[in-house]
């Protein structure tokens, strides 16, 4: 497997210890931290899993297994942020997703966040003072959701709000 | 017909004269009268008969019916709140996001939300124990990072707490509206009976995440709303948790900051 990350119609702002990345094919903002980013950065179509171990544990300063690589890559792809059909991931050996995400939770060291960029009509007013009339939902409002916690995934295998 | 300018957009309202009237300026804080002439948004108020003999109200931007009320004081609520996100939307130099400010050690404190989500609340009670009020509807970042005042009676929906938004700060409010601060803390929260406020602290891009889900024109243009938030929180600590009651909430932030 040589991963291939998804670059088009993307751009990029560095933060000190993140990445976070605007998909404008899509309206979502993700936020990598060092080490999806580094990922992210540099599947670029030429490298194994292997080799990009070595490279984004020599370009974020963190240390990453192969294992993290993968997950990085797991959840890049859920992410949409990788070419399709360019990450397969289901190797014997790996933990499972809500095995490894749990503790990544716990550790507070989730890889990638996502929320949906609202349109602006969504952020219409809702709240009229007492006794008037609500205004109705606006034509293309995006139904509310709850909210993840910002950083932090949830430790299932359900699908993201994102 | 109305046209006015705010924050660098000219719109113009086409709405009968009996609601005209009703509107309160200016509509948009900062408002000033403009000239007819091509504006940067028109919206439209259309009066409709019921069957009934009831009159409907609907606000139209471009053939779109944005709202659609049955009494005069709605539809003059439904007006200003569409002519205030249409300018948020449209303001080409600054980035708005729904949340309630106030100025804290001369930083702000974000509190970002949506409708119903209880800013004007936690925004009176911080002003309450001595924070200075910004707004309660929007955080405004201008190219800089720096945060804006939105210089408008905070809109309570309970009469009483109107009354005491008033009191507190009718006088401030006729005053020259402060001065553009950095952002100082970002406050993400959600309410839950009987919490505390222990929130846990977000890096820097949970907390641009957290200002950015409020963003009103991040689809319009995402690069200026990504790259002017982050620059602000650069500068800023953000932090996440539940909160309890308004009071509670205030007091618990205010002595932490």
């Amino acid at each position: 497997m040589k991963p291939v990350a998804r670059k088009s119609g993307i751009f990029a702002e560095n933060l000190p210890e993140e990445v976070v990345l605007y998909d404008k094919t899509h309206d979502k903002v993700h936020c990598l931290n060092k080490t999806a980013a580094a990922v992210w950065e540099n599947s670029d179509g030429s490298k194994t899993v292997d080799e990009l171990t070595r490279v984004v544990e020599a370009k974020s300063g963190a240390p990453a297994d192969r294992k993290l690589v993968l997950q990085a890559l797991e959840e890049l792809e859920e992410a949409g942020l990788m070419e399709a059909g360019s990450v397969v991931v289901a190797e014997a050996g790996l933990p499972s997703r809500r095995e490894a995400v749990g503790k990544m939770v716990m550790a507070g060291s989730a890889l990638v966040a996502t929320i949906v960029a609202a349109a602006p009509k969504a952020h219409a007013s809702q709240d009229p003072p007492k006794g008037l009339d609500p205004p109705p939902l606006p034509p293309h409002h995006d139904p509310p959701e709850p909210l993840p916690p910002f950083g932090h995934k949830p430790p299932t295998r359900g699908k993201r709000k994102s | 017909m109305l046209s006015f300018f705010a924050y660098g957009v000219k719109l113009e309202l086409r709405i009968p004269d009996a609601l005209l009237s009703q509107l309160a300026w200016p509509i948009v804080p900062g408002a000033e009268f403009a000239d007819e002439g091509q504006a940067d948004a028109v919206l439209r108020v259309q009066e409709r008969q019921s069957g009934e003999g009831e009159t409907r109200y609907e606000i139209v931007e471009n053939g779109t019916v944005l709202s659609a009320v049955c009494s005069l004081e709605a539809a003059t609520y439904a007006v200003e709140s569409w002519a205030q996100l249409t300018v948020a939307t449209l303001a080409k130099e600054l980035v708005f996001v729904h949340a309630g400010v106030v100025g804290w050690k001369d930083r702000a404190v974000v509190v970002p939300g949506r409708s119903l989500s209880g800013k004007s609340t936690l925004v009176l009670s911080l002003v309450e124990r001595g924070a200075r009020y910004y707004s309660d509807e929007y955080a405004i970042f201008d190219s800089e990072g720096r945060v804006h005042p939105y210089w408008r009676l905070p809109k309570l929906r309970v009469a009483s707490d109107q009354k005491v938004a008033s009191s507190l700060l009718g006088g401030t409010l006729s005053g020259a509206p402060p001065k553009p601060i950095p952002l100082g803390w970002v406050l993400i929260n959600r309410y839950e009976a009987d919490s505390r406020w222990h929130p846990r602290r977000l890096s820097y891009g949970g907390t641009l995440l957290g200002l950015l889900d409020n963003t009103v024109p991040l689809r319009c243009r995402p690069e200026q709303s990504v790259k002017v938030l982050a620059r602000a929180v650069k500068n800023a600590q953000g932090f996440e948790g539940m909160r309890g009651e308004a009071a509670d909430f205030a007091e618990q932030v205010l002595a932490s900051l």
